[in-house]
């Protein structure tokens, strides 16, 4: 069953007067519990897209369409809750929120769907768990490494259990060994709880994980491989 | 589409302020130091205006007066010849009402020593009248208060340093007597009359202490004086019963008096509250306190010019994150209500702490306050309020209260701006931002 399409989507930037054709004309279909690599060099689009799939921004022309309705009509706010419900976000960079503890970064999604703090709570320490950091929930992110930040982060996108989870070149920060743990992680939970991955990497250790391969350059898609 | 999430604003601004404490502490500081100064000036002169107030009433007006309207219209040029007589019934029915009445007399010229010429305000009174009305008396610190049939006068203790004369020395009051004719054409005929020195008087109102005159009113009635013939310029009136620490109250009121006078306050009479009568004083007393205020409120630009500053900052520092609850869904007036909070708050512990520093110092200087009699000397009295001696603040809740509730709506409103940058860019900027 098809989660989100896009049909020729383009996605124009201008810096200076001078445009920059990000994307030109992508036309991809995700079903769910793939496990999707979107790959390319720097520069060819990648982040742009998953910034398109993932509700953020708005195509210059084409259009997203998620769970068979078109975004192209919905307004800023609609867009925000329409994220909140269905769409989680992993960085390179992680972005934790620093004041908070893992356990409340964690929180932070499932609070925006309104849920009891004691089931906020009880969530939490379980996604917590789930990612191999339990006894980390009061440790603030800076007391963390890396691979364990990013942990956090897998923990606080699954928690609100996602249509999908859009991965920014997750291992991008993280050392090869570390970077592995990660995508081991992502795929355990793309197996036992069927969520559906799409993340972009350039990095060849990475892609041997993905089960389908997007390859991307000068904002066109070149080549795809299913596995 | 509405929110309908609660969200901890309130916890959230409280971590954010954790993130920088020394620059927390020091905008803090700023905020309690400059609540703190107001708060404290602003008792210090509701003390003196109340004070000065009391000052007025006690030792010169009373809580309301009696005048010729044609007097009172042209009151600051001391229009003698506008005087009124008959005015025993007035009196009596007062006193009848349980009010006190001192009727005077009060005109311009100038005394004279051996040494100097200095120009008096003088009051022709009649003694135990006026101690009834009035109890500046209470402050005569030589000789005595004026007596019936006596060629004395009671001076300011100014006005005697600036005559150079002590008690019982001898003083040439000249004047001129403004009378009408018949035909109500104004008169003038020179008069002296030659006084001894009877009383010194120290009150805390300083025109008290000033160039001024306290005489017997039944020596100006002949050739001796000035031609009285059972006239005069004003009666003061106070209640009876009444604590001379309260301002007069609606017992006392203008209304209360015209009440208790009816038809005996005759036509051509006006009466006045001691406010109107002194509009001029107060007027100044108010103008005083605007400018002092201004001051401060310079002092709270600077301050909230620095949490604007702050919070321009905080938003810089963390656009990303600001990039990351957004794109989790957090919308943008949400993300604005959280800046707007985090400056509110400083607003409010700043407020608050600066109002809890200012209770034991207002304590003291309500309870003690200042002596400041040496330097009232020193500035020869002229501090424009009618007031010496001991400076007292009072306590004004209204103002804590207004502060603390002003200081956080306006430090929040100065997270505005820097909090509408934060939404301003796109989410996807925000994310891409170094
Ligand atoms: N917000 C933006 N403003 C201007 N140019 C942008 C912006 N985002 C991306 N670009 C440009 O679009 C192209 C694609 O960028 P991006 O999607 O980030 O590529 P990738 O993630 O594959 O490195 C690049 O040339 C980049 O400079
Ligand atoms: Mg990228």
């Amino acid at each position: 069953m098809s989660i989100i399409q896009t049909k020729d989507l383009f996605k124009d930037y201008e810096v200076n007067k001078i445009v920059v054709n990000a994307l030109r004309g992508v036309t991809i279909d995700f079903t769910q519990g793939e496990f999707t690599a979107i790959v390319g060099p720097s520069g060819s689009g990648k982040s742009t897209l998953l910034h398109l799939i993932g509700c953020l921004d708005k195509p210059t022309k084409g259009d997203v369409v998620v769970d068979g309705d078109s975004i192209a009509n919905l307004s800023k706010n609609e867009l925000a809750y329409l994220r909140r419900e269905k769409i989680g976000f992993i960085f390179q960079a992680y972005n934790l929120i620093p004041v908070l503890t893992a356990l409340e970064n964690v929180s932070f999604p499932l609070t925006l769907l309104g849920h009891s703090p004691k089931k906020v709570r009880d969530l939490s320490y379980f996604a917590l768990k789930e990612v191999g950091l339990e006894g980390m929930e009061n440790r603030r992110p800076k007391e963390l490494s890396g691979g364990q930040q990013q942990r956090i982060a897998i923990a606080r996108a699954l928690i609100k259990k996602p249509k999908l989870i859009l991965a920014d070149e997750p291992t991008a920060n993280l050392d090869s060994k570390i970077g592995a743990e990660i995508l081991e992680l992502m795929l355990k939970l793309n197996q036992e709880e069927k969520t559906t991955f799409v993340f972009s990497t350039h990095d060849k250790m990475v892609m041997d994980y993905a089960r389908r391969l997007i390859f991307i350059r000068d904002g066109k898609i070149t080549e795809e491989q299913r596995k | 589409m509405k929110e309908k999430v609660k969200i901890d604003y309130f916890g959230l601004s409280l971590r954010n302020l954790g993130r920088h404490k020394v620059k927390t502490i020091i905008t803090l500081i700023a905020v309690a130091v400059g609540v703190l100064a107001y708060v404290w000036m602003d008792a210090w002169l509701l003390g003196m205006n109340i004070d000065s107030k009391r000052n007025l009433i006690n030792y010169e007006t009373g809580s309301s007066k009696i005048y010729a309207k044609a007097y009172f219209n042209k009151k600051d040029e001391l229009p003698m010849y506008e005087s009124f007589t008959n005015y025993q019934d007035i009196i009596k029915k007062l006193n009848d009402n349980g009010f006190n009445a001192s009727p005077n007399f009060v005109f311009g010229g100038s005394l004279l020593s051996p040494k100097q010429e200095v120009p008096f305000l003088f009051i022709g009174l009649d003694p135990e009248l006026e101690k009834k009305t009035l109890s500046y008396y209470k402050f005569v610190k030589e000789g005595t208060f004026v007596e019936k049939g006596q060629f004395k006068i009671l001076i300011g203790e100014r006005g005697a340093e600036n005559l150079g004369v002590k008690v019982g020395d001898s003083v040439r009051l000249s004047t001129v007597i403004d009378k009408k004719d018949e035909n109500g054409k104004i008169k003038h005929i020179n008069q002296l009359i030659e006084l001894i020195v009877g009383g010194i008087v120290n009150s805390p109102n300083p025109k008290t202490n000033g160039n001024i005159g306290y005489l017997p009113l039944d020596i100006l009635q002949d050739e001796m004086g000035l031609l009285l013939e059972g006239h005069i310029i004003q009666i003061c009136i106070r209640k009876a019963d009444v604590s001379e620490s309260a301002l007069p109250n609606n017992t006392e009121s203008v209304l209360k008096v015209k009440q208790i006078l009816g038809d005996t306050l005759r036509p051509e009479l006006t009466i006045v509250d001691w406010a109107t009568d002194a509009k001029d004083y107060i007027a100044a007393s108010n103008g005083d306190n605007v400018s002092n205020r201004v001051m401060l409120i310079f002092l709270f630009i600077i301050v909230f010019m620095g949490i604007a500053n702050t919070m321009l900052m905080a938003v810089i520092e963390r656009t990303k994150e600001i990039g990351m609850l957004r794109s989790m869904g957090l919308l943008d007036h949400s993300v604005i209500i959280l800046f707007l909070f985090e400056a509110g708050l400083i607003g409010f512990i700043g407020s608050l702490i600066g109002n809890i520093a200012s209770i034991p110092l207002n304590y003291f200087m309500v309870t003690y306050g200042i002596d400041y009699s040496e330097m009232a000397k020193q500035m020869n009295g002229n501090f424009g309020y009618r007031i010496t001696a001991i400076f007292r603040s009072a306590w004004n809740f209204h103002t804590m209260i207004a502060s603390v509730i002003i200081c956080t709506i306006v430090s929040a409103a100065m997270a505005f701006l820097p909090a509408l940058k934060a939404v301003k860019m796109s989410v996807v900027e925000t994310l891409r931002f170094e």
